[in-house]
This record gives structure tokens, sequence and C-alpha cells, in this order.
């Protein structure tokens, strides 16, 4: 395997205790991500860095030996020309502290993000009684565009095209119409029947405030009513506050998202 | 065996990890648990997982993680 070196540095770093990482990988998503080149390593001796280029970022992953290692990122990363994003995951107080080494080490907080669970949802009250519909192949480029239009793709993890048409071909995009136009959707992954993850609920500014919203997700909610629902959430905005009001309550996983700053 | 399954339920005390065989498979456990799990397990059985290992069908039941901490010289 040609990827051997890297692996052993990581392990050799994982094994000191009070090393650092922000990876949440399973092995093999690691082996084949390294194999068909997903995933780029650069390798120094107390640091390991996981490149995942993307059109409008750079998003790292790392295994440091040390507070100190992270001082490194900087300048293994100088030829990188984007946005560079370092995802930190996990419960507070110890997320809180990783960000802020990587704090110290040149980053800045860009935007914060919490994850709600929901395994008994209140049904939405406002409803426009909309048709909701799943989405098709057609639908793609629209999709993609509304997801572009509403989120940030720093920190939004914005699906390649294909990832979009693998979920439509899995009926794990629903969209309301206004004539053709899509003004809303859902985009959830079905992980289990019983288990799903929310990862994008959007309604067009335009027809906001209309029950749009609550067409979508009831539609979603009375089609797999036993399931534990699970979304991220931007601190950043008041829509926390209406999941709670559906019954989404915060699990305690942090993502705080932090970007190297310029220079 | 009794040590896995505390570790299990302190990650997740509403579940009832017992004669489950899909832990990862039915998202009991996601990705962030098991990289809190497999720190668990290595300061508690004294063992190291290879990056390698951290695949799902070794942390699909209590049985499958019992035999990856064997596997890396733990005991059970």
């Amino acid at each position: 395997m040609k990827y051997n070196n890297l692996i052993n540095n990581i392990n050799t770093i994982r094994k000191q205790k009070g090393h650092l990482s922000n990876a949440f990988f399973a092995g093999s998503f690691l082996a084949d991500s390294l194999n068909n080149g997903t995933l780029k390593g650069i390798d120094s001796e107390d640091l390991v860095l996981l490149i995942d280029e993307k059109p409008d970022l750079v998003r790292v992953y790392f295994y440091a030996l040390e507070r100190n290692s992270l001082q490194k990122v900087r300048l293994l990363l100088s030829n990188y020309n984007k946005p560079i994003i370092i995802d930190v995951v996990g419960k507070d107080p110890q997320a809180r502290d990783l960000a802020n080494i990587l704090i110290n080490c040149g980053f800045e907080e860009y935007s914060k993000f919490v994850r709600m669970v929901n395994d008994k949802p209140n049904m939405p009250k406002y409803l426009s009684n909309s048709k909701v519909e799943y989405a098709n192949k057609y639908d793609k480029e629209s999709i993609m565009a509304l997801l572009y239009s509403e989120f940030d793709p720093l920190f939004a993890h914005i699906p390649s095209q294909s990832e979009i048409e693998q979920a439509i071909n899995k009926n794990e995009i629903t969209v309301v119409r206004d004539d053709k136009k899509i003004i809303g959707l859902t985009f959830f992954e079905m992980i289990s029947s019983t288990n799903i993850m929310f990862r994008y609920f959007i309604v067009d500014e335009e027809f906001r405030k209309k029950g749009i919203g609550g067409d979508l997700l009831f539609y979603t909610f009375n089609s797999y009513p036993e399931a534990k629902y699970t979304l991220w959430v931007g601190t950043y905005n008041k829509a926390m506050q209406k999941y709670e009001r559906l019954n989404f309550k915060h699990d305690g996983l942090v993502d705080y998202i932090l970007k190297l700053k310029e220079n | 065996m009794e040590k896995i399954y505390e570790m299990l339920i302190e990650l997740h005390p509403e579940y009832d990890f017992k004669g489950n065989n899909g832990l990862i498979e039915e998202g009991i456990l996601d990705s962030f648990d098991l990289v809190s799990l497999v720190t668990m397990l290595e300061e508690g059985f004294d063992v190291f997982i290879d990056a390698l290992d951290i695949l799902p069908e070794n942390f699909a039941s209590v049985d499958a993680i019992a035999k990856i901490i064997k596997k890396n010289g733990g005991a059970i």
C-alpha cells in the first residue's frame, strides 16, 4: 500500500498520550480515500495532515503529537490558495479546548454548530398544504443552486452533483414547487429505517412564513413516524429555537468551524 | 464483557446493547461515538487499535468489540 508510511505515522502519533486529532474516520474510509486520492496526506514527524480539497475550500484533518505540532499547519499548507477550514467536533469542554489550541495556532472561529436529536417530533402546526414530492433526476441543478444560495460552502459540506443524484435515487430529497421552480426542500440521509439525519432544510427566502417548511417537515415526520431525527444547526441564528419547538434537543455534540486567518 | 457494556452505556444510556448486532448499521453508534469508544477501549483495556482496524464490522456488537480487544492483546 502506497500510504503505509502515513498510516504508520498516524498510529505512532495515536499511541502517544495527549495526542490531538479532529479525525473520525473508519479505517476502510481512510484507506479508500487515500488510495483514490480523495484525501491527500502531508506527513511530518509529529504531525499528519489529511487534506480534503473541495472547489471552494480545503478541509483539513490532523493527527498531532502535541499542541505545538499544530504551529506547523500554516507552513505545511502554504501552497493552497483557498480558505483552509478545520472542523472540531466533540463535546465541551474538550472540543472548546482543542478549538482554542487551533486559535492560538493562527485559526479563527468562523462558525459553531450544535447537534440536535428528536425521537418524538411535535408535528408542525403552521402548514400551507403545498404538494410535497420526491425530487427527480432533472432537479439536480436546481437543488445545487438552492443549497449555494442558502448556505455558506465553508461550513455547509455542500454535496457534489453525484451525491445529490444518489440521494434523489434513494428518495432522500423532498421538494415543494411553485409552478416548476423548487422553492423548498428537505435533504435527509436514512442511516437506518429508524435513524434519519436531516442534512439540509430550506425554504426559498421569498416563500417563507407561509407554512411551506411545516409541510416539508410534516411529510417526513409522517412518512417515518418511528424514526429518531438528527440535525446540525448553526448557533448564529434563531433556527435552534424553531427546532426546539418541534421537540429537538441539543445532545451535547458541538462543531467548531475554524478558518486559518489570512496573513 | 461487562466493562464493554459499561463503556457503551456511558456513551448511550438510552440504549439496551445486549444482543444487538447492528450498533453501527442501525446508527446507534456514529463516527463521533466510535472515536470516543476507541479511546475508552484503549485506555480501559490497555491496548492499541490500529487506525485501519477502526472498521464498522469490528464495532457492530459487543462480541465484535471483545474480539478486536483480544486481537490486540487485551484481556476480556
